[in-house]
């Protein structure tokens, strides 16, 4: 039977059972609240995994408290889930080793990653906590980026690094606060090396 | 010409290196000039602190590394490989070309230097001059790579976005080097840092001296180029040549030699007189690999000898002598070097 010789039946659309999506409530921790596509959520390891293990129905979505997020603010939330809602249904990338890693950045993701480095900081934690593989791939492109055509002494400026004597001073630093008495043997020790004494004890 | 370790000799003056990229290879763009606030790099999650230096490209990594201690720990511990170092020195300039995988930098080891180091600096001509000799010394062994943990803090911290780095230092740039830092301190801590699989070390337009000799464990010298576009040679040097490399077979990691005739015609008979040989057999194709290019950016090429003059040394190593008469030209291929 051809197209053209097809009976036309007419249809009530909405009779037509539609799937509705599924939007997850989250709230930062400062108290603000997102809606989050059931598909989108699919791009963080962490938070697919504990809607599943909550097993909430649309009913309970609504009814009880938005799910709490403590230690992401809602600042960075909001770009976490803005990028889960335009990368939604992506399939996600498999690590294959190798280095240099080769990743591109996608306008849309080069665009929401312009923001200032303490955000983009906060980002990386949070993409890591919620364990979402590609936009960890991004925003770590991103951080690799500001070494291009840097000269150490550049790099410890660009990335806050600080020198071997700097190290060697914090770490003593956190020595001492953790027992001061080692310090006191190690000046007495230092004291009688001074004066000539072979023996400590 | 290909030349055992030990031939050549010379004392390289390294006090101080100057870095810079490949023009084709890297430029400023208007982001970078802009100011930009810090990033607390080695306060991110583990994770994404790894993730992010295997996304660097490997001029980045090694500038890392030379930045502190912690930061060549880190790198040593991911054990990144560098893909086929090549150093090229051109005595005209004093510098040296270090290319791996596609990233280039030029170093220059300069006789100058300041009193007291300090980050970034343009180089200015005019600051105090001390002058010291290191003599290259470079290792055939490589060094254990150092396996210490990594440690990273986790804490977050805050980050005071008030700070301003400003990259307007475009150009050539003084890399921060301890003061005896020297060519074979470099090659060392690329040796110490990564994992290096192939190490090429090409003199360009010198016959002057890289000592070679003192060679101790920590790098393998594959290749040393020299290239002399300003010596004059006869068919009798060439012959004479020849003459004592089948007597004594030195340079013994001898592989590959090039000469170039400045006239319009040569004489085989004058360059193989008194040298015994076998004509290769038409037909013949055999495939031989060695280093070649322009002076400065040297890439593998493959030839296939298909004629010429097979002659032995005393040790029944096998060369071949090519001759071209289009462009007046001798080219040796030693095969038990391949």
């Amino acid at each position: 039977m051809s197209v053209e010789n097809a009976p036309v039946v007419d249809v009530d659309e909405a009779a037509i059972p539609v799937e509705k999506k599924m939007y997850y409530r989250f709230e930062s921790n400062d108290k603000k609240e997102f809606r989050v596509s059931e598909l989108a959520i699919q791009q963080s390891e962490t938070l697919n995994r504990l809607v599943e293990a909550m097993g909430y129905t649309s009913e309970d979505v609504e009814n009880k408290p938005a799910i709490a997020i403590e230690n992401i603010d809602g600042k960075t939330l909001k770009l976490v889930f803005q990028w889960c809602e335009h990368h939604k249904g992506e399939a996600i990338p498999v690590d294959d080793g190798s280095v240099p890693k080769i990743v591109e950045i996608p306008e849309f993701d080069a665009k929401l990653m312009d923001i200032d480095n303490g955000l983009l900081f906060k980002l990386i934690w949070a993409a890591d906590y919620l364990n979402i593989v590609q936009l960890l791939n991004v925003s770590c492109k991103k951080v690799a980026n500001m070494a291009q055509g840097k000269t150490p002494a550049q790099l410890r400026r660009v990335y806050l690094l600080p020198s071997d004597e700097e190290d060697e001073a914090a770490k003593r630093a956190a020595q001492e606060a953790q027992d001061p008495r080692a310090r006191e043997v190690e000046e007495e020790f230092e004291e009688r090396k001074r004066q000539g004494g072979n023996s400590f004890f | 010409m290909f030349c055992e370790r030990g031939e050549l000799k010379t004392q390289i003056t390294c006090l101080e290196i100057i870095l810079f990229r490949k023009q084709n290879s890297f430029s400023f763009s208007e982001e970078m000039s802009a100011a930009v606030s810090p990033f607390p790099l080695l306060f991110l999650p583990e994770n994404a602190l790894r993730e992010s230096l295997r996304q660097m490209d490997q001029l980045s990594l090694i500038c890392l590394t030379l930045t502190s201690s912690r930061c060549k720990d880190l790198v040593t511990d991911c054990e990144f490989s560098l893909s086929s170092i090549k150093l090229t020195h051109e005595e005209e300039f004093n510098t040296f070309h270090l290319e791996f995988g596609e990233d280039a930098v030029c170093l220059e080891f300069s006789n100058k230097v300041s009193a007291s180091y300090s980050s970034a600096e343009r180089f200015d001509d005019d600051e105090e001059v001390v002058t010291d000799d290191d003599a290259i010394e470079i290792d055939n062994e490589e060094v254990a790579n150092q396996n210490e943990e990594v440690v990273t803090d986790n804490n977050e911290i805050a980050i005071d976005n008030e700070v301003v780095v400003t990259d307007d230092d475009c150009g050539d740039f003084r890399m921060e080097w301890e003061n005896s830092f020297s060519l074979k301190d470099f090659i060392k801590h690329l040796y110490d840092t990564f994992l290096v699989g192939e190490f090429q070390f090409h003199l360009c337009k010198t016959f002057n001296p890289i000592t070679l000799g003192n060679i101790s464990d920590d790098v393998c010298l594959d290749t040393v180029m020299i290239d002399a576009p300003i010596a004059i040679y006869s068919e009798a040097d060439i012959n004479n040549f020849l003459s004592r490399w089948i007597r004594t077979g030195v340079p013994s990691r001898f592989s590959y030699f090039a000469f170039y005739f400045p006239v319009r015609h040569i004489s085989e008979n004058n360059i193989l007189e008194g040298i015994g040989f076998e004509i290769v057999p038409a037909g013949t194709r055999r495939e031989f690999k060695h280093y070649d290019g322009d002076t400065t950016w040297y890439k593998r090429f493959t030839f296939f000898v298909e004629e010429g003059y097979d002659i032995k040394i005393f040790d029944q190593t096998i060369a071949t002598l090519t001759f071209s008469h289009q462009f007046p030209s001798l080219e040796m291929y030693v095969w038990n070097k391949q």
